[in-house]
């Protein structure tokens, strides 16, 4: 006997439940072309990207924001430093800066701080030496804007000639406290990587301080 | 979680795998039962059956799709449960047929049957294999997973009359491979 349509629709009915899992899988999982290019805004991590760089390069504004002016006139504060080349030191070897950072720290253009009372956010660039026997702390006055100009010109440079520097031979540490929170250091490169925040961080010398350097300190006392 | 993970879960006794499994999967599970039984209670039950199915048959089954797995389950269920009501509402004629099939031997399918339906499975699959993935979706959507027109549509970015026309071919070139293969 020849069975009903209706029957032989309910035979095909169940019969669908005999297909293939992975058909079933890529039914649940389908997204149509055009969806799949935006799938991975789908993914939490993803979503927060975009704010994530945002916020990034809004922290790198606010990081550049104190040392912006270096960008101004600098072909004449190359001519500056080249009219002002007596203050260039001759000697930049790791013991001639050690001379130069003890006469820093008795300078009267230098106070002594405590770690606590270090100004972060006081809107001053200032620099910030350690004695590191002692671990007494020396923070300079604010710099001006042509200091600061010719501390950016040394962050620039790709540092001064290698020395073979022994541990013995470390006896200061040195910081750059921006005024925004932000910390630097002459020894590491000025990348939003190498940059504390709030915090006189210790770190190991990956540039040396060239004679740019030099001669700020050398105007600093 | 991933699938894999959940399946180990089910293999270690752990009864985070069906939590597991109704975080990843219940909203499917529901919908694929809502769409055959029209009533969010019945729903919801065959969606617990099917836990406590998956629960007892994994292991020793081990699912490469755990969505798959789980649908065919809530679906059999859910079919299994509407022709039940329904024969349970119509009455006269219906309760006389049901009676007869207790003159019937044996209520499981025969072995003659359970070939033929093995032979539509490979024919359903064959046909599927054929089509592209958009088509082949659609169709699995559709007499699978009972979805609406109007969600598929929506789900593929596509109008609800280019699925309708897409779907009556599908269902023409189905009619053709199931003659060609003198099966119905």
């Amino acid at each position: 006997m020849k069975r009903s349509k209706r029957n032989q629709a309910q035979t095909l009915l169940d019969a669908m439940g005999l297909i293939d899992d992975s058909y079933l899988n890529e039914a649940i999982s389908y997204l149509p072309e055009k969806e799949q290019k935006f799938k991975f805004l789908k993914n939490p991590v993803a979503r927060v990207l975009p704010t994530v760089a945002a916020l990034a390069a809004v922290l790198a504004v606010v990081f550049l924001g104190p040392l912006r002016g270096v960008f101004r006139n600098t072909v004449n504060d190359n001519a500056e430093i080249e009219q002002n080349g007596e203050m260039h030191a001759a000697d930049t070897s790791p013991a001639a800066l050690n001379r130069l950072l003890k006469t820093c720290t008795e300078s009267p253009s230098f106070q002594t701080i405590s770690a606590e009372d270090v100004p972060f956010f006081d809107g001053n660039v200032r620099l910030t030496v350690q004695q590191l026997d002692t671990g007494e702390l020396f923070i300079s006055q604010p710099l001006t804007e042509t200091q600061q100009q010719r501390l950016w010109l040394e962050l620039q440079s790709n540092g001064g000639e290698s020395h073979s520097e022994n541990d013995s031979e470390k006896q200061y540490a040195v910081w750059i406290t921006l005024g925004n929170g932000q910390v630097a250091t002459p020894y590491l490169a000025p990348s939003s990587g190498n940059l504390g925040a709030a915090d006189l961080f210790q770190y190991e010398a990956e540039r040396i301080p060239s004679e740019l350097f030099f001669t700020l300190l050398v105007d600093l006392t | 979680m991933e699938d894999v993970q959940i399946v180990m879960l089910y293999f270690d006794r752990n009864e985070s795998a069906i939590s597991e499994s109704d975080r990843k999967y219940g909203k499917i599970l529901r919908s694929l039962s809502f769409s055959y039984l029209s009533s969010r209670e019945d729903a919801e039950e065959c969606v617990n059956d099917t836990y406590l199915d998956a629960w007892n048959t994994i292991p020793p089954q081990r699912p490469d799709y755990l969505g798959a797995y789980l649908s065919k389950i809530t679906r059999r269920i859910s079919i299994d449960r509407f022709r039940r009501d329904h024969r349970a509402k119509r009455g006269g004629f219906g309760n006389l047929t049901e009676e007869l099939t207790e003159c019937i031997p044996d209520g499981s399918p025969t072995p003659a049957d359970e070939l033929e339906n093995q032979r539509l499975g490979n024919a359903i699959n064959g046909f599927l294999a054929s089509l592209s993935v958009e088509k082949r979706v659609m169709f699995v959507q559709r007499y699978f997973y009972a979805k609406q027109i109007s969600d598929i549509a929506d789900g593929m970015g596509l109008s609800e009359s280019n699925v309708k026309v897409t779907l009556h071919r599908l269902r023409e070139a189905l009619r053709k491979t199931l003659e060609q293969e003198e099966l119905l």
